[in-house]
Protein backbone atom coordinates (compact mmCIF):
# COMPACT_ATOMS: atom_id res chain seq x y z
CA UNK A 1 0.00 0.00 0.00
CA UNK A 2 1.41 3.35 -1.03
CA UNK A 3 0.32 6.80 0.05
CA UNK A 4 1.89 9.41 -2.19
CA UNK A 5 2.37 12.94 -0.85
CA UNK A 6 3.73 15.81 -2.89
CA UNK A 7 5.33 19.16 -2.35
CA UNK A 8 5.73 21.69 -5.16
CA UNK A 9 7.79 19.22 -7.15
CA UNK A 10 9.03 16.72 -4.56
CA UNK A 11 7.36 13.45 -3.78
CA UNK A 12 7.25 11.32 -0.62
CA UNK A 13 5.88 7.78 -0.55
CA UNK A 14 4.53 6.19 2.58
CA UNK A 15 5.01 2.59 1.60
CA UNK A 16 4.17 -0.41 3.74
CA UNK A 17 7.33 -2.13 2.48
CA UNK A 18 9.53 0.97 2.49
CA UNK A 19 11.33 3.06 5.08
CA UNK A 20 9.49 5.03 7.73
CA UNK A 21 8.28 8.50 6.74
CA UNK A 22 8.98 11.18 9.34
CA UNK A 23 6.57 14.06 9.79
CA UNK A 24 8.25 16.87 11.73
CA UNK A 25 5.96 17.87 14.61
CA UNK A 26 7.62 21.04 15.85
CA UNK A 27 5.52 23.65 14.06
CA UNK A 28 2.78 23.36 16.67
CA UNK A 29 2.39 26.02 19.37
CA UNK A 30 0.77 23.69 21.95
CA UNK A 31 3.05 23.97 24.95
CA UNK A 32 5.66 25.94 22.99
CA UNK A 33 5.85 29.46 24.34
CA UNK A 34 8.37 30.70 21.83
CA UNK A 35 6.34 29.62 18.80
CA UNK A 36 3.15 30.96 20.38
CA UNK A 37 4.79 34.37 20.74
CA UNK A 38 6.22 34.21 17.23
CA UNK A 39 2.81 33.51 15.74
CA UNK A 40 1.26 36.32 17.77
CA UNK A 41 3.88 38.75 16.54
CA UNK A 42 3.62 37.45 13.00
CA UNK A 43 7.28 36.51 13.23
CA UNK A 44 7.55 34.05 10.36
CA UNK A 45 11.33 33.86 10.78
CA UNK A 46 11.05 31.54 13.75
CA UNK A 47 8.59 29.27 11.94
CA UNK A 48 11.03 29.08 9.06
CA UNK A 49 13.86 28.23 11.43
CA UNK A 50 11.84 25.33 12.88
CA UNK A 51 11.12 24.06 9.37
CA UNK A 52 14.79 24.25 8.35
CA UNK A 53 16.01 22.50 11.47
CA UNK A 54 13.59 19.61 11.06
CA UNK A 55 14.39 19.15 7.39
CA UNK A 56 18.10 19.15 8.14
CA UNK A 57 17.51 16.33 10.59
CA UNK A 58 15.67 14.22 8.06
CA UNK A 59 11.99 15.17 8.22
CA UNK A 60 10.21 14.17 5.00
CA UNK A 61 6.98 16.06 5.68
CA UNK A 62 6.24 19.09 7.88
CA UNK A 63 3.23 19.25 10.17
CA UNK A 64 1.76 22.77 10.32
CA UNK A 65 -0.42 23.64 13.30
CA UNK A 66 -0.97 27.30 14.20
CA UNK A 67 -3.78 27.04 16.77
CA UNK A 68 -3.19 29.84 19.30
CA UNK A 69 -6.05 31.12 21.47
CA UNK A 70 -7.07 34.58 20.34
CA UNK A 71 -5.59 34.26 16.86
CA UNK A 72 -7.79 33.72 13.80
CA UNK A 73 -6.68 30.32 12.61
CA UNK A 74 -8.78 30.56 9.45
CA UNK A 75 -6.67 33.53 8.34
CA UNK A 76 -3.37 32.42 9.88
CA UNK A 77 -3.08 28.85 8.60
CA UNK A 78 -3.23 29.77 4.89
CA UNK A 79 -0.82 32.66 5.49
CA UNK A 80 1.82 30.45 7.10
CA UNK A 81 1.23 27.66 4.59
CA UNK A 82 1.75 30.05 1.71
CA UNK A 83 5.10 31.18 3.06
CA UNK A 84 6.29 27.66 3.86
CA UNK A 85 5.30 26.52 0.38
CA UNK A 86 7.30 29.30 -1.24
CA UNK A 87 10.40 28.55 0.87
CA UNK A 88 10.40 24.74 1.00
CA UNK A 89 9.66 22.09 -1.58
CA UNK A 90 8.30 19.52 0.86
CA UNK A 91 4.87 17.93 1.37
CA UNK A 92 2.87 19.49 4.21
CA UNK A 93 0.60 18.00 6.81
CA UNK A 94 -2.10 20.56 7.68
CA UNK A 95 -3.07 20.15 11.30
CA UNK A 96 -6.15 21.79 12.77
CA UNK A 97 -9.28 21.02 14.75
CA UNK A 98 -11.09 23.68 12.77
CA UNK A 99 -12.47 22.49 9.39
CA UNK A 100 -12.69 26.08 8.10
CA UNK A 101 -9.00 26.61 8.81
CA UNK A 102 -8.19 23.36 7.02
CA UNK A 103 -10.27 24.45 4.02
CA UNK A 104 -8.46 27.80 3.91
CA UNK A 105 -5.04 26.17 4.32
CA UNK A 106 -5.73 23.63 1.59
CA UNK A 107 -6.30 26.47 -0.87
CA UNK A 108 -2.72 27.68 -0.45
CA UNK A 109 -0.86 24.41 -0.38
CA UNK A 110 0.65 23.00 -3.54
CA UNK A 111 1.16 19.35 -4.48
CA UNK A 112 -0.66 16.74 -2.46
CA UNK A 113 -0.85 17.42 1.28
CA UNK A 114 -1.85 15.28 4.22
CA UNK A 115 -4.76 16.47 6.37
CA UNK A 116 -4.43 15.97 10.13
CA UNK A 117 -7.05 14.74 10.95
CA UNK A 118 -10.41 13.05 11.09
CA UNK A 119 -11.58 10.56 13.69
CA UNK A 120 -14.60 8.27 14.00
CA UNK A 121 -16.90 11.11 15.07
CA UNK A 122 -19.71 11.54 12.58
CA UNK A 123 -19.56 15.35 12.49
CA UNK A 124 -15.83 15.42 12.02
CA UNK A 125 -15.94 12.89 9.18
CA UNK A 126 -18.66 14.83 7.38
CA UNK A 127 -16.92 18.18 7.84
CA UNK A 128 -13.39 17.18 6.83
CA UNK A 129 -13.56 14.25 4.38
CA UNK A 130 -15.25 16.33 1.64
CA UNK A 131 -12.37 18.84 1.88
CA UNK A 132 -9.89 16.01 1.49
CA UNK A 133 -11.80 14.66 -1.50
CA UNK A 134 -12.08 18.05 -3.22
CA UNK A 135 -8.40 18.79 -2.81
CA UNK A 136 -7.40 15.18 -3.65
CA UNK A 137 -5.34 15.14 -0.50
CA UNK A 138 -4.54 12.29 1.87
CA UNK A 139 -5.89 12.16 5.40
CA UNK A 140 -4.96 10.85 8.84
CA UNK A 141 -7.75 8.99 10.66
CA UNK A 142 -7.47 8.77 14.45
CA UNK A 143 -8.95 5.70 16.12
CA UNK A 144 -11.20 7.56 18.54
CA UNK A 145 -14.82 8.69 18.40
CA UNK A 146 -17.64 10.28 20.43
CA UNK A 147 -16.99 7.76 23.21
CA UNK A 148 -13.30 8.63 23.47
CA UNK A 149 -10.31 6.35 22.86
CA UNK A 150 -11.19 2.66 23.25
CA UNK A 151 -8.93 0.54 25.45
CA UNK A 152 -9.78 -2.49 23.34
CA UNK A 153 -7.72 -2.98 20.13
CA UNK A 154 -10.69 -4.53 18.29
CA UNK A 155 -12.76 -1.43 18.96
CA UNK A 156 -9.98 0.83 17.72
CA UNK A 157 -9.85 -1.32 14.59
CA UNK A 158 -13.63 -0.92 14.19
CA UNK A 159 -13.24 2.87 14.22
CA UNK A 160 -10.43 2.67 11.66
CA UNK A 161 -12.73 0.61 9.47
CA UNK A 162 -15.54 3.11 9.84
CA UNK A 163 -13.27 5.98 8.79
CA UNK A 164 -11.90 4.04 5.85
CA UNK A 165 -15.37 3.01 4.65
CA UNK A 166 -16.71 6.53 4.79
CA UNK A 167 -13.68 7.88 2.94
CA UNK A 168 -14.00 5.29 0.19
CA UNK A 169 -17.75 6.01 -0.07
CA UNK A 170 -16.92 9.65 -0.70
CA UNK A 171 -14.46 8.71 -3.39
CA UNK A 172 -11.18 9.02 -1.51
CA UNK A 173 -8.87 6.16 -2.52
CA UNK A 174 -8.14 3.68 0.26
CA UNK A 175 -4.41 4.31 0.02
CA UNK A 176 -4.94 7.98 0.84
CA UNK A 177 -6.23 7.17 4.30
CA UNK A 178 -3.48 6.76 6.89
CA UNK A 179 -4.68 5.35 10.20
CA UNK A 180 -3.28 6.68 13.46
CA UNK A 181 -3.71 4.06 16.16
CA UNK A 182 -3.02 6.58 18.97
CA UNK A 183 -0.93 5.97 22.02
CA UNK A 184 -1.53 7.18 25.56
CA UNK A 185 1.16 7.44 28.17
CA UNK A 186 2.35 4.36 30.00
CA UNK A 187 2.91 6.79 32.86
CA UNK A 188 -0.82 6.67 33.57
CA UNK A 189 -1.67 3.17 32.38
CA UNK A 190 1.07 0.61 31.94
CA UNK A 191 -1.00 -1.31 29.38
CA UNK A 192 -1.56 1.71 27.14
CA UNK A 193 1.21 1.01 24.64
CA UNK A 194 0.39 -2.69 24.44
CA UNK A 195 -3.11 -1.78 23.24
CA UNK A 196 -1.58 0.43 20.55
CA UNK A 197 0.88 -2.22 19.37
CA UNK A 198 -1.91 -4.77 19.04
CA UNK A 199 -4.06 -2.24 17.16
CA UNK A 200 -1.21 -1.64 14.70
CA UNK A 201 -1.03 -5.39 13.97
CA UNK A 202 -4.81 -5.61 13.51
CA UNK A 203 -5.01 -2.60 11.18
CA UNK A 204 -2.07 -3.89 9.18
CA UNK A 205 -3.54 -7.41 8.85
CA UNK A 206 -7.17 -6.60 8.24
CA UNK A 207 -7.16 -3.22 6.48
CA UNK A 208 -3.68 -3.12 4.99
CA UNK A 209 -3.50 0.68 5.05
CA UNK A 210 -0.53 2.76 6.15
CA UNK A 211 -0.19 3.52 9.84
CA UNK A 212 0.89 6.75 11.48
CA UNK A 213 1.80 7.38 15.11
CA UNK A 214 2.73 10.31 17.29
CA UNK A 215 5.47 8.69 19.28
CA UNK A 216 6.17 11.19 22.04
CA UNK A 217 2.95 10.81 24.04
CA UNK A 218 3.90 7.39 25.32
CA UNK A 219 6.41 8.66 27.86
CA UNK A 220 4.50 11.60 29.37
CA UNK A 221 5.06 11.95 33.12
CA UNK A 222 8.12 9.69 33.18
CA UNK A 223 11.84 10.31 33.60
CA UNK A 224 14.23 9.94 30.64
CA UNK A 225 11.47 10.10 28.06
CA UNK A 226 13.87 9.66 25.16
CA UNK A 227 14.67 6.06 26.11
CA UNK A 228 11.00 5.13 26.31
CA UNK A 229 10.18 6.91 23.06
CA UNK A 230 12.94 5.05 21.23
CA UNK A 231 11.91 1.67 22.59
CA UNK A 232 8.27 2.25 21.78
CA UNK A 233 9.02 3.50 18.30
CA UNK A 234 11.10 0.45 17.49
CA UNK A 235 8.32 -1.86 18.68
CA UNK A 236 5.66 0.13 16.79
CA UNK A 237 7.70 0.09 13.58
CA UNK A 238 8.27 -3.63 14.07
CA UNK A 239 4.51 -4.11 14.46
CA UNK A 240 3.84 -2.24 11.22
CA UNK A 241 3.71 1.53 11.78
CA UNK A 242 5.47 3.27 8.90
CA UNK A 243 4.83 6.96 9.43
CA UNK A 244 5.80 8.92 12.54
CA UNK A 245 4.80 12.40 13.64
CA UNK A 246 7.74 13.19 15.82
CA UNK A 247 10.69 15.43 16.60
CA UNK A 248 13.30 14.43 14.00
CA UNK A 249 16.05 16.21 15.92
CA UNK A 250 15.57 13.71 18.74
CA UNK A 251 14.31 10.59 17.02
CA UNK A 252 15.44 10.46 13.39
CA UNK A 253 18.50 8.41 14.26
CA UNK A 254 16.47 5.63 15.92
CA UNK A 255 14.07 5.58 13.01
CA UNK A 256 16.90 5.18 10.53
CA UNK A 257 18.32 2.39 12.68
CA UNK A 258 14.92 0.63 12.66
CA UNK A 259 14.79 0.82 8.87
CA UNK A 260 18.27 -0.65 8.62
CA UNK A 261 17.45 -3.46 11.03
CA UNK A 262 14.24 -4.31 9.14
CA UNK A 263 16.07 -4.61 5.82
CA UNK A 264 14.70 -1.41 4.31
CA UNK A 265 17.99 0.38 3.90
CA UNK A 266 20.12 -1.28 1.19
CA UNK A 267 23.81 -1.25 2.09
CA UNK A 268 22.84 0.80 5.16
CA UNK A 269 23.29 3.84 2.99
CA UNK A 270 20.70 6.13 4.53
CA UNK A 271 21.88 5.32 8.02
CA UNK A 272 25.55 5.79 7.21
CA UNK A 273 25.14 8.98 5.20
CA UNK A 274 23.01 10.56 7.88
CA UNK A 275 25.38 9.55 10.67
CA UNK A 276 28.40 10.80 8.79
CA UNK A 277 26.69 14.13 8.22
CA UNK A 278 25.83 14.43 11.89
CA UNK A 279 29.34 13.60 13.07
CA UNK A 280 31.07 15.79 10.48
CA UNK B 1 -1.08 5.62 69.12
CA UNK B 2 2.23 7.37 68.91
CA UNK B 3 3.73 9.55 66.26
CA UNK B 4 5.63 6.60 64.83
CA UNK B 5 2.36 4.95 63.86
CA UNK B 6 1.20 7.98 61.92
CA UNK B 7 4.60 8.30 60.29
CA UNK B 8 4.40 4.72 59.09
CA UNK B 9 0.96 5.38 57.69
CA UNK B 10 2.26 8.42 55.79
CA UNK B 11 5.25 6.41 54.58
CA UNK B 12 3.00 3.63 53.23
CA UNK B 13 1.33 6.25 51.01
CA UNK B 14 4.68 7.67 49.88
CA UNK B 15 5.96 4.18 49.05
CA UNK B 16 2.74 3.20 47.31
CA UNK B 17 2.28 0.18 49.58
CA UNK B 18 -1.47 -0.50 49.54
CA UNK B 19 -1.38 -3.72 51.55
CA UNK B 20 0.78 -2.15 54.25
CA UNK B 21 -1.49 0.90 54.45
CA UNK B 22 -4.64 -1.22 54.79
CA UNK B 23 -2.97 -3.40 57.39
CA UNK B 24 -1.86 -0.35 59.40
CA UNK B 25 -5.33 1.18 59.19
CA UNK B 26 -6.98 -2.00 60.42
CA UNK B 27 -4.42 -2.45 63.21
CA UNK B 28 -4.96 1.13 64.25
CA UNK B 29 -8.72 0.85 64.28
CA UNK B 30 -8.41 -2.32 66.38
CA UNK B 31 -6.38 -0.38 68.91
CA UNK B 32 -8.79 2.53 69.06
CA UNK B 33 -7.12 5.07 66.78
CA UNK B 34 -9.41 7.94 65.86
CA UNK B 35 -10.10 7.47 62.12
CA UNK B 36 -9.96 11.23 61.54
CA UNK B 37 -6.48 11.27 63.08
CA UNK B 38 -5.45 8.37 60.87
CA UNK B 39 -6.42 10.40 57.80
CA UNK B 40 -5.16 13.81 58.83
CA UNK B 41 -2.04 12.95 60.81
CA UNK B 42 -1.14 9.93 58.69
CA UNK B 43 -2.39 9.35 55.15
CA UNK B 44 -2.90 13.00 54.21
CA UNK B 45 0.64 13.90 55.23
CA UNK B 46 1.92 11.15 52.96
CA UNK B 47 -0.02 12.25 49.91
CA UNK B 48 0.90 15.90 50.53
CA UNK B 49 4.55 14.95 50.48
CA UNK B 50 4.08 13.06 47.22
CA UNK B 51 2.20 16.04 45.76
CA UNK B 52 5.02 18.41 46.69
CA UNK B 53 7.71 16.13 45.31
CA UNK B 54 5.73 15.70 42.10
CA UNK B 55 5.57 19.47 41.76
CA UNK B 56 9.34 19.61 42.22
CA UNK B 57 9.86 16.97 39.51
CA UNK B 58 11.29 14.43 41.95
CA UNK B 59 8.33 12.09 41.81
CA UNK B 60 6.88 10.85 38.52
CA UNK B 61 3.35 10.37 37.29
CA UNK B 62 3.01 6.63 38.00
CA UNK B 63 4.23 7.21 41.57
CA UNK B 64 1.68 9.97 42.08
CA UNK B 65 -1.10 7.73 40.76
CA UNK B 66 0.10 4.86 42.91
CA UNK B 67 0.12 7.02 46.04
CA UNK B 68 -3.35 8.37 45.24
CA UNK B 69 -4.63 4.80 44.81
CA UNK B 70 -3.22 3.79 48.20
CA UNK B 71 -4.75 6.89 49.75
CA UNK B 72 -8.13 6.04 48.21
CA UNK B 73 -8.06 2.45 49.42
CA UNK B 74 -7.07 3.33 52.95
CA UNK B 75 -9.44 6.29 53.34
CA UNK B 76 -12.40 4.28 52.07
CA UNK B 77 -12.05 2.04 55.14
CA UNK B 78 -11.66 5.04 57.43
CA UNK B 79 -14.46 7.05 55.82
CA UNK B 80 -16.97 4.35 56.75
CA UNK B 81 -15.91 4.58 60.40
CA UNK B 82 -15.99 8.35 60.29
CA UNK B 83 -19.48 8.34 58.82
CA UNK B 84 -20.66 5.87 61.45
CA UNK B 85 -19.27 8.05 64.23
CA UNK B 86 -21.31 11.05 63.08
CA UNK B 87 -18.48 13.63 63.21
CA UNK B 88 -17.74 14.56 59.60
CA UNK B 89 -14.20 15.18 58.39
CA UNK B 90 -13.56 18.83 57.82
CA UNK B 91 -12.29 19.72 54.39
CA UNK B 92 -10.95 23.00 53.07
CA UNK B 93 -13.68 23.19 50.43
CA UNK B 94 -15.57 21.34 47.75
CA UNK B 95 -14.14 21.46 44.25
CA UNK B 96 -15.74 20.22 41.04
CA UNK B 97 -13.22 19.67 38.25
CA UNK B 98 -13.36 18.41 34.67
CA UNK B 99 -12.00 18.63 31.11
CA UNK B 100 -14.35 20.60 28.86
CA UNK B 101 -16.40 19.30 25.93
CA UNK B 102 -14.41 18.61 22.80
CA UNK B 103 -11.35 17.40 24.68
CA UNK B 104 -10.62 13.97 26.08
CA UNK B 105 -7.25 14.76 27.69
CA UNK B 106 -7.42 13.33 31.15
CA UNK B 107 -4.04 13.40 32.82
CA UNK B 108 -3.41 17.06 33.57
CA UNK B 109 -6.83 17.50 35.07
CA UNK B 110 -6.50 14.27 37.09
CA UNK B 111 -3.12 15.30 38.44
CA UNK B 112 -4.54 18.65 39.57
CA UNK B 113 -7.48 16.83 41.17
CA UNK B 114 -5.16 14.43 43.01
CA UNK B 115 -2.89 17.20 44.27
CA UNK B 116 -5.86 19.33 45.42
CA UNK B 117 -7.23 16.32 47.25
CA UNK B 118 -3.84 15.78 48.81
CA UNK B 119 -3.97 19.31 50.11
CA UNK B 120 -7.20 18.76 51.98
CA UNK B 121 -9.90 19.65 49.47
CA UNK B 122 -12.88 17.48 48.74
CA UNK B 123 -12.61 17.00 44.98
CA UNK B 124 -15.28 15.73 42.61
CA UNK B 125 -13.59 14.79 39.33
CA UNK B 126 -16.34 14.69 36.70
CA UNK B 127 -14.08 13.43 33.95
CA UNK B 128 -13.43 14.48 30.36
CA UNK B 129 -15.45 15.88 27.45
CA UNK B 130 -17.87 17.51 29.93
CA UNK B 131 -20.58 19.70 28.39
CA UNK B 132 -21.83 22.98 29.88
CA UNK B 133 -24.79 21.25 31.53
CA UNK B 134 -22.56 18.64 33.13
CA UNK B 135 -20.59 21.33 34.96
CA UNK B 136 -23.70 23.22 36.08
CA UNK B 137 -25.43 20.06 37.37
CA UNK B 138 -22.38 18.94 39.28
CA UNK B 139 -21.73 22.34 40.83
CA UNK B 140 -25.34 22.39 42.06
CA UNK B 141 -25.39 18.81 43.28
CA UNK B 142 -22.13 19.11 45.15
CA UNK B 143 -22.73 22.60 46.40
CA UNK B 144 -19.24 23.37 45.15
CA UNK B 145 -17.08 26.23 46.41
CA UNK B 146 -14.80 26.07 43.40
CA UNK B 147 -15.19 24.99 39.79
CA UNK B 148 -12.12 23.92 37.84
CA UNK B 149 -12.05 23.52 34.06
CA UNK B 150 -9.25 22.22 31.89
CA UNK B 151 -8.30 21.72 28.24
CA UNK B 152 -5.13 21.03 26.27
CA UNK B 153 -6.66 22.14 22.96
CA UNK B 154 -7.56 25.54 21.57
CA UNK B 155 -11.00 24.87 20.08
CA UNK B 156 -12.64 23.72 23.35
CA UNK B 157 -11.48 26.92 25.08
CA UNK B 158 -14.74 28.57 24.09
CA UNK B 159 -16.65 26.03 26.19
CA UNK B 160 -15.05 27.55 29.30
CA UNK B 161 -16.64 30.90 28.47
CA UNK B 162 -19.96 29.21 27.83
CA UNK B 163 -19.84 27.48 31.21
CA UNK B 164 -19.16 30.78 32.97
CA UNK B 165 -22.08 32.40 31.14
CA UNK B 166 -24.32 29.50 32.14
CA UNK B 167 -23.12 29.81 35.76
CA UNK B 168 -24.27 33.42 35.74
CA UNK B 169 -27.58 32.51 34.22
CA UNK B 170 -28.14 29.81 36.83
CA UNK B 171 -27.40 32.34 39.58
CA UNK B 172 -24.35 30.35 40.73
CA UNK B 173 -21.53 32.62 39.67
CA UNK B 174 -21.43 34.78 42.81
CA UNK B 175 -20.95 31.93 45.22
CA UNK B 176 -18.59 29.74 43.20
CA UNK B 177 -14.98 30.60 42.40
CA UNK B 178 -13.77 29.53 38.98
CA UNK B 179 -10.25 28.42 38.09
CA UNK B 180 -9.16 27.36 34.61
CA UNK B 181 -6.06 25.63 33.33
CA UNK B 182 -4.38 23.67 30.55
CA UNK B 183 -1.73 24.29 27.95
CA UNK B 184 -3.35 27.09 25.90
CA UNK B 185 -4.85 28.97 28.86
CA UNK B 186 -3.26 32.32 29.62
CA UNK B 187 -3.94 34.94 32.29
CA UNK B 188 -5.31 37.19 29.56
CA UNK B 189 -7.72 34.56 28.35
CA UNK B 190 -8.94 33.82 31.88
CA UNK B 191 -9.67 37.49 32.48
CA UNK B 192 -11.41 37.82 29.15
CA UNK B 193 -13.89 35.01 29.91
CA UNK B 194 -14.32 36.16 33.52
CA UNK B 195 -12.61 33.30 35.37
CA UNK B 196 -11.13 34.09 38.79
CA UNK B 197 -7.73 32.47 38.29
CA UNK B 198 -5.47 30.27 36.14
CA UNK B 199 -3.62 27.27 37.53
CA UNK B 200 -0.43 26.95 35.50
CA UNK B 201 0.42 23.62 37.10
CA UNK B 202 -0.88 21.46 39.94
CA UNK B 203 1.04 23.28 42.67
CA UNK B 204 -0.02 26.65 41.27
CA UNK B 205 -3.65 25.48 41.22
CA UNK B 206 -3.45 24.63 44.93
CA UNK B 207 -1.98 28.05 45.69
CA UNK B 208 -4.58 29.90 43.65
CA UNK B 209 -7.53 27.94 45.04
CA UNK B 210 -6.28 28.70 48.56
CA UNK B 211 -6.15 32.37 47.68
CA UNK B 212 -9.62 32.35 46.13
CA UNK B 213 -11.09 30.83 49.27
CA UNK B 214 -9.24 33.33 51.46
CA UNK B 215 -6.87 30.80 53.01
CA UNK B 216 -3.54 32.35 52.21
Amino acid sequence: METVLRGRSSEVRIDSQGPVVMIGEKINPTGQKKLTEALKEDNYGYVKELAERQLEHGAHVLDINVGVPGLDEVALLPRIVKRIVSDFDVPLCLDSGNPEALAAGLKEVSGKPLVNSVNGEHDRLEAVLPLVKDRQAAVIGLTMDEQGIPTDPERRLAIAEKILNRAVQLGIPKQDVVIDTLVLTVGADQNAAKVTLRTIELVRERLGVNINLGASNVSFGLPDRQTINQAFMALAIGAGANCMITDPVKLARSILACDLILGRDPYGKRYIVSTRKRLA
Amino acid sequence: MDQEYFDRLAQAVVDGEADAAVQLVNDGLGKGVDPIDAVERGLARGIMKVGEDFGAGEVFLPELIMAADVMKKATSILDEKIKASGTPRTTLGKIVIGTVKGDIHDIGKSVVAAVLQANGYDVEDIGIDVAVDGFIQSVKQNNADVLGMSTLLTLPLQVMGEVIAAMKEAGLRDRVKIIVGGCPVTQEFAEEIGADAVGFDAADAVKKVGKLLGRS
